[in-house]
């Protein structure tokens, strides 16, 4: 498999703040990636890096080619949405999709009015009559009618109800996904994109602390809740975090047998999220149990 | 070339005024031919206006060719008039082109697709100086043409009947040809200040219009109170209006630009004045600078 995206000592800072620290990646064809991290930790400025929006240092390569040189050519092979809310507001309809055939080689027009059809979207309405929902629906209907091979989302669902948020996801599943071609997501809402992702990226003050395939996840980290009276023995085995919810402790272990957890306690794999909250926080900080939790 | 033809459309698209203000120009041109007062000068010269007619052309004390270029002029003015309206319009236009786009951050929509930097901002001139000028030329040619059927229809059975012989289409392709001269010539002459309005467009992030006057009023300021002098201001104004200058009204050398040949000879000059090559090459240098700016504006 060659690599969509290889990254090697990324670095950028604004005046004297770093916010990209040596970032180093490595993403495959065929993978859907979900780049996680707090505020600020340098998940927008990654992905403009990516997109050739923003100048950098280090070595970046993006389906073979360099964003700050080969810009021109990169974005005839990479799609993305930043937000939703940057489709022009002047805009009709159908300028919309007439625009994008005029400069997109690759843009089937057919599909988009397809998928179009399938909602209220009017052609002849401008995008400042139509509510949120539906000017992402039609982002999603540009975008999907591209035959682009790397596909990059940033925050693309903020401010949508969950019924929009849910069909966004499903129609990038059913109509755009397949073996060739790569979705990188960035998110806060990890628990609803956590089962489509088939890797997780968790980036922090600038740098990657976590790289895998969401199937070793669950081989590598584990959750577990010690039977009363194990507590003291499971915190000899060094979690790397814990908390307390309604007076039972659940700590989460990295690389630890899951028999040797099993014997203490119940165990079963932390979500991504569970897993984010708690890389995120300081390791080093003793995890005072949360006094409200109960 | 299709980017290039599908960007422009998209700025047409995006700036009606562009295409609607010349119309309107002309609707009202119209208007006040067909319905305001014909008020004649002591020339003959004849303008409208409200209120009732206010004298009568006699065209004994006219020789033909007076009648012509007093014709020539008035539906020459037509032109001036749509051009210096055009002039206005896209300033505003250039000074919100790369601005706009960041400020309702559609610049990550449009810079989602394969259109390179030189050709986003290559659009935004090209529609500017070349599309918009053409537009005009044309709209006003139509305007001239209806003009001469309303005048027609007005004057006829009237003391100002015998303009008619001044309408002829001689009269008219030459206005035309001095037009389509003059106009390319004060684009040329105005490449300079359309580089720096879309230069303080992709630069600024509010208020572009007041950061446009903010450096030449400072300049001038800080000189006049240094210096006691108005030479910024002096150069500044020749930037401007310089070009009319030579081109059309030369009142030491005879006639004023109404010979085409005359015309030719005095655009010659214009385009031999190293003042015009001077500003081409600034305006080249700010299209670059433009392009770098946009390439890497990331505030959005």
């Amino acid at each position: 498999m060659t690599a969509v995206i290889e990254a090697r000592g990324l670095t950028k800072s604004y005046g004297n703040t770093p916010v990209l620290r040596g970032v180093d990646l490595n993403i495959e064809a065929g993978r859907i990636v979900g780049l996680i991290g707090p505020n600020g930790a340098g998940k927008t400025t990654a992905i403009k890096a990516i997109l050739g929006l923003t100048s950098f240092d280090g070595e970046l390569k993006v389906q073979g080619l360099d964003p700050r040189t080969e810009r021109d050519a990169l974005m005839k092979e990479v799609c993305f949405i930043a937000d939703v809310a940057v489709l022009p507001r002047w805009i009709k309809v159908s300028q919309a999709v007439e625009f994008v055939a005029g400069v997109h080689p690759r843009f089937d027009r057919k599909r988009a009015e397809e998928f179009l059809a399938k909602t209220d979207i009017r052609m002849d309405r401008r995008v400042r009559q139509l509510s949120k929902g539906m000017v992402t629906q039609l982002h999603l209907a540009l975008i999907l009618a591209i035959d682009a091979k790397l596909l990059v989302l940033d925050e693309p669902t903020l401010g949508l109800d969950l019924l929009f948020r849910r069909s966004f996801y499903d129609n990038l599943l059913n109509d755009y996904f397949n073996k060739e071609r790569t979705i990188l997501v960035t998110t806060h809402q990890v628990e609803e994109i956590e089962n489509i992702l088939t890797d997780v990226l968790f980036i922090e003050h600038g740098k990657i602390v976590l790289n895998s395939p969401m199937e070793s996840l669950g081989e590598r980290f584990t959750q577990l809740i010690p039977a009363t009276g194990n507590v003291d023995r499971a915190r000899a085995l060094k979690p790397f975090w814990e908390r307390e919810i309604f007076g039972r402790v659940a700590m989460l272990f990295d690389g630890r047998a899951q028999d040797e957890l099993a014997a203490l306690g119940e165990i079963r794999a932390p979500s991504v999220a569970d897993l984010f909250v708690a890389m995120m926080q300081p390791i080093s900080a003793p995890v005072a149990p949360s006094k409200e939790a109960a | 070339m299709n980017n290039m033809i599908m960007l422009i459309r998209r700025e047409i698209w995006e700036n009606r005024s562009l295409w609607l203000a010349p119309l309107v120009v002309a609707g009202l041109i119209l208007i006040a031919a067909a319905f305001g007062g014909i008020h004649v000068g002591r020339h003959g010269e004849f303008w409208f206006g409200i209120g009732a007619s206010d004298g009568e052309l006699n065209p004994a004390e006219q020789s033909l060719s007076d009648t012509q270029k007093t014709y020539a002029i008035t539906i020459g003015m037509f032109t001036v008039v749509q051009l210096i309206v055009l002039g206005f319009v896209v300033f505003f236009y250039l000074l919100d082109a790369l601005l706009a786009e960041r400020k309702d951050r559609s610049i990550l929509f449009w810079k989602s697709l394969p259109i390179s930097d030189v050709e986003v901002v290559g659009s935004k001139l090209l529609t500017a100086l070349v599309v918009a000028p053409l537009y005009v030329l044309i709209v006003s040619a139509a305007t001239q043409l209806l003009f001469a059927l309303v005048w027609s229809l007005r004057a006829n059975g009237t003391g100002l009947g015998n303009m008619l012989t001044a309408w002829d289409g001689g009269v008219w392709l030459e206005v035309q040809a001095a037009s389509w001269a003059i106009v390319p010539t004060v684009v040329v002459w105005y490449l300079p200040l359309a580089g720096y309005a879309l230069l303080v467009s992709v630069w600024s992030r509010k208020n572009a219009f007041l950061w446009a006057l903010l450096p030449p009023a400072a300049i001038a300021l800080i000189e006049g109170m240094l210096m006691n002098s108005n030479h910024f201001g002096k150069w500044l104004l020749n930037r401007f209006i310089g070009v009319f200058r030579i081109v059309v009204a030369d009142p030491h050398h005879g006639t004023a630009g109404s010979e085409i040949a005359e015309l030719l000879r005095r655009i010659g000059h214009v385009f031999t004045s190293p003042e015009i090559w001077v500003g081409v090459l600034v305006a080249v240098a700010m299209f670059f600078v433009i392009v770098r700016f946009r390439r890497y504006r990331d505030d959005s």
